[in-house]
């Protein structure tokens, strides 16, 4: 057994009802000295003929009085009447430790008395077995008690990107920010990421390409995530140590961001996101582009799509519409077939699925009703007289920055934005499927996912994301999702995400089904984060990683947002940054 | 003697394993209450005249620098017999088998810290009528076998004209008194080890020191047992009516020279420590000890001294009323005790040790 310089902080005690096991182990605290829960600890046993080190994390610290009972308590005190007694219960301090790793791999537990020292960052970062991970990403620093960190915290790539699993989650309740801000800060350092290995490598096929796109859901926050933000500025001093630690010098904001809003209504504009420096272009279709994009069947979003009947005449009818071509499905012109929306509504009694008298006119009827709300609610997004509107058409490459898609213009129709989402994912789908590009990752970051991918729910929308989910991560479509409440949320979803990342989360919540898997220490925690913490849980990882999350250098509202014209400053930054990494 | 001499000594005396039995009658007189010497001589003039004994209320004025005690000695012993030998006479043999310790605890601000500790295991047993080589060969044995480490402490031979060698209690009492003296021993180490400041030893006095040099710092005693009759009809009357927070008068117990090596003299009085309607009257009073010098010379006969310890021993009493001796210990001593505690094997542990060694299967025969 080698000889640990550093000062113990306690041993390892093994007493009936607090045994040691394979998975967990108590420790005393030396009097003088402080253990805190979420700091990593490290001990050595003598175990047969070999030496063998096991890293832990603190899953909780307790104190324990010499007294049996609260009444031996108040008895030093006579009550509480003025008596002092002349010494102090000099209790003691012990935790409770979750093993995180043993080096070599031994199925057998620490035993008592070993002395349990503070882990160093680098047998910190061993525990969560970083130094095993191929393709690691840090995001953060690895909390090691209240104020203290023990190096990064870094995620496997592997489980992120689809090698060995794939999409991130973040659970976590309103108002502290924490979600889009995080997911967006892991997005960025993908990004930094990727560019380093462009730079590095660029012709390396298989390097790490990544083409972001960002639901906004919320206000119009997200449109100004490429410039400073204010309160990261009057903080830099403080918040750029962090970053440093992080091995970023100079963070900046986004660069490169293609925006897109809504087309109002008679309009060629997109909704005012409160930018008027022309950055952001409207979306739109037009019938002949949702027949082109193969989207007709999203307008029906809804579990009545799935019924036989009403399915039926609705896929009969986009037969109808569309026409075949080696170039992909087009809008059929002529036989009567309508031209835009309008058409289509007008002429709907005639069109010849209608009149084959295959299906019952209550169907017809249902049918006609649903496709009249939405396009009804369409506004300007469904253009009911335009021939062409502007889809969103997804590039099938890397992209410097994020593709912003506003749906939080669409919020009073739920019907519109979910169809939003659905034309979104299904073009990821095709692309992946049809023409997939070596590396390429969309990375696809949608909040509120209870809305989108409700539990208990088949409406299409939910079925895509569930597709997204459970199949697409291996072709390189993965989802950067977040809620407020995991239950809510379909189960493949949060099932298939690898990598879930817990901010402050509400107890009931905690309590649920979907976060059975947490211990009770771990649930402990994470009702009591700070809004800069998130515990990062990963497949390998025994025990959940307490990380904590630079302030974002981007703005996350309008008001926060210091200006346009420090956009060319962003890019050097950025590039800066960059350069640092190498 | 074969290369396993343990267990040679243990086949050629019949060896038998024993355990722990109820005490018998014709018991000779514990070690433990040695101290408590009928021979002794007592003044008990000493605060006030014999007649004018009653209890006297120990004033809240706190003990000054040198007054009180800053360091605690505490001894500790577990022991069984566990295996029975016989002589050649025919005479039962118990083998005691103890792990003794002692320990020095130093109080630091307003916590402790253990200054001082040892633990010994030691096999007593009355080894005259063994032959001396198979004795010295065991010991060597036993002492050598490094999950034993065992010392063998030979112990008297009783009193043949009071008592039948074949009584098996006087056997028995005899080897506990040797491990008990040895505990003793242990515990008058670990006074030695620094005598710089005041210090309180759990039990009299006598049992671990001699007289201390003039001026030295002051010594305690805490005798818990009061198995003598010290005191007269009015000093009985006054002790069952102390109340928490009173002592009866000083007195005195001569200390006798020669034949009890040690014995000193001493300055006494019962302190109440602990009371109330559930507590019998012989009960929740020490007997506090300084050495009869000290209390003449360096303290000069000074009562309101003797109330100010008094006070602040009060102060220090245990409050854990879940320890069972809590109306007649002080907490120093019981920290001191449960530092001292943990440090001895399991007993089970010691014994199935031993056992092995004597090539006992499961406790059963050789």
């Amino acid at each position: 057994m080698t000889e640990d310089i550093r000062e113990p902080i306690g041993r390892v005690s093994a007493p009936p009802d607090q045994e040691s096991t394979t998975g967990e182990f108590y420790f005393w605290v030396h009097r003088d000295k402080t253990v805190e829960r979420t700091q990593i600890v490290k001990t050595q046993s003598t175990i047969g003929p070999r030496s063998v080190t096991f890293i832990a994390v603190v899953q909780e610290v307790y104190r324990r009085s010499r007294q049996k009972d609260v009444s031996e308590e108040s008895d030093r005190y006579d009550g509480g009447r003025g008596s002092h007694p002349p010494f102090d219960s000099e209790g003691v301090t012990y935790a409770k430790a979750s093993v995180l790793r043993t080096d070599p791999v031994a199925y057998t537990p620490p035993t008592e008395e070993c002395e349990v020292y503070l882990a160093s960052a680098k047998e910190a970062s061993q525990g969560y077995g970083v130094d095993r991970v191929e393709n690691p990403l840090d995001v953060g620093l690895l909390k090691n008690g209240g104020t203290d960190y023990a190096g990064k915290a870094t995620l496997d790539l592997d489980y992120l990107l689809g090698e060995n699993g794939g999409h991130m989650n973040v659970n976590g309740i309103a108002g502290l920010g924490a979600k889009s801000s995080f997911l967006l800060h892991v997005l960025w350092m993908l990004l930094r990421e990727a560019e380093r290995q462009k730079r590095s490598s660029p012709s390396d096929k298989n390097r790490l390409q990544i083409a972001p796109i960002v639901f906004n859901v919320k206000n119009y926050d997200l449109f100004f995530i490429d410039m400073l933000n204010k309160k990261y500025r009057d903080k830099e001093a403080e918040y750029l140590d962090d970053w440093k630690k992080l091995g970023v010098e100079k963070p900046s904001p986004f660069r490169e961001v293609k925006f897109l809003a809504p087309q109002e209504k008679d309009k060629t504009t997109p909704a005012n996101v409160g930018r008027a420096d022309g950055a952001v272009k409207p979306y739109s279709w037009s019938l002949s582009q949702v027949i082109e994009q193969g989207l007709f069947k999203f307008l029906f979003a809804d579990d009545a799509v799935y019924e036989p009947n009403f399915g039926g005449l609705v896929d009969e009818l986009a037969e109808f519409l569309t026409n075949d071509t080696p170039s992909g499905p087009k809008l059929k012109i002529g036989d009567g077939v309508p031209q835009t929306f309008q058409e289509l509504l007008k002429d709907f009694k005639e069109l010849s699925p209608i009149n084959s008298k295959d299906y019952a006119k209550a169907t017809q009827g249902k049918v006609y009703r649903h496709l009249k709300f939405i396009l009804r609610q369409g506004g300007g997004v469904l253009r009911l007289n335009d021939n062409l509107g502007h889809p969103i058409v997804l590039t099938n490459g890397e992209q410097a920055g994020p593709t912003v898609i506003d749906l939080f213009g669409l919020r009073m129709t739920p019907g519109l934005q979910r169809f939003v989402v659905a034309a979104v994912f299904h073009q990821l789908v095709r692309l992946r499927s049809e023409d997939p590009t070596p590396g390429l990752r969309f990375v696809v970051m949608l909040d509120e996912l209870n809305r989108f991918a409700p539990r208990n729910s088949s409406d299409p929308i939910t079925q895509i994301i569930e597709t997204v989910a459970s199949e697409m991560r291996s072709q390189g479509v993965i989802l950067l999702g977040a809620q407020q409440q995991a239950s809510l949320v379909a189960q493949r979803v949060i099932a298939n995400c690898a990598i879930k990342a817990i901010g402050r989360s509400d107890t009931l919540e905690l309590g649920s089904e979907v976060w059975k898997a947490l211990d009770r220490s771990a649930r402990s925690t994470a009702a009591q984060l700070q809004a800069d913490e998130k515990l990062l849980v990963q497949p390998n990882f025994r025990e959940p990683m307490l990380a904590k999350i630079p302030f974002p250098p981007f703005a996350l509202k309008k008001e926060h947002a210091i200006g346009t014209g420090e956009v060319a400053e962003t890019k050097v930054a950025w590039e800066e940054s960059v350069e640092a990494a190498f | 003697m074969p290369n396993d001499t343990a267990s040679h000594f243990l086949k050629k005396y019949g060896a038998s394993t024993v355990g722990d039995t109820p005490a018998q009658p014709n018991v000779p007189v514990d070690p433990d209450d040695a101290d408590d010497d009928k021979k002794s001589t007592v003044d008990r003039t000493i605060e006030c005249p014999e007649a004018a004994w009653k209890p006297i209320i120990v004033p809240e004025a706190p003990a000054r620098e040198g007054e009180f005690p800053v360091r605690f000695i505490d001894g500790s012993h577990t022991g069984l017999p566990v295996l029975c030998v016989r002589t050649e006479r025919g005479w039962p043999i118990p083998l005691m088998l103890s792990e003794v310790g002692a320990v020095a605890f130093r109080s630091v601000g307003r916590g402790f810290e253990r200054e001082f500790v040892t633990v010994d295991r030691v096999l007593s047993f009355v080894a005259d009528p063994f032959p001396w080589e198979d004795v010295e060969a065991f010991a060597i044995d036993l002492a050598n076998k490094p999950e034993l480490q065992l010392r063998v402490l030979p112990a008297n031979l009783p009193d043949l004209a009071q008592y039948s060698p074949f009584d098996y209690e006087v056997m028995r009492s005899q080897a506990r008194a040797r491990a008990v003296q040895e505990m003793a021993n242990l515990e008058r180490l670990a006074l030695a080890v620094n005598r710089s400041v005041p210090t309180l030893v759990d039990g009299p006095l006598s049992r671990v020191t001699g007289n201390p040099l003039p001026g030295s710092p002051l010594l305690i005693g805490i005798a818990k047992r009061q198995a003598a009759a010290y005191l007269h009809d009015e000093g009985w009357r006054t002790l069952s009516t102390l109340r928490p927070g009173q002592r009866t008068p000083v007195f005195k117990i001569v200390g006798i020279d020669g034949k009890n090596e040690g014995r000193i003299s001493v300055a006494t009085w019962f302190l109440k420590l602990s009371g109330g309607s559930q507590l019998a009257p012989n009960w929740g009073y020490v007997r506090v000890e300084i050495p009869w010098d000290q209390f003449a010379k360096d303290f000069a006969y000074e009562f309101p001294f003797v109330d100010r310890l008094s006070r602040w021993l009060i102060d220090a009493r245990c409050r854990t009323s879940s320890y069972a001796r809590m109306p007649v210990s002080l907490e120093p001593i019981v920290r001191a005790e449960e530092s001292l505690k943990p440090l001895f094997t399991p007993f089970p542990v010691l014994v199935n040790r031993l056992y092995r060694t004597a090539g006992f299967f499961r406790g059963g025969e050789l």
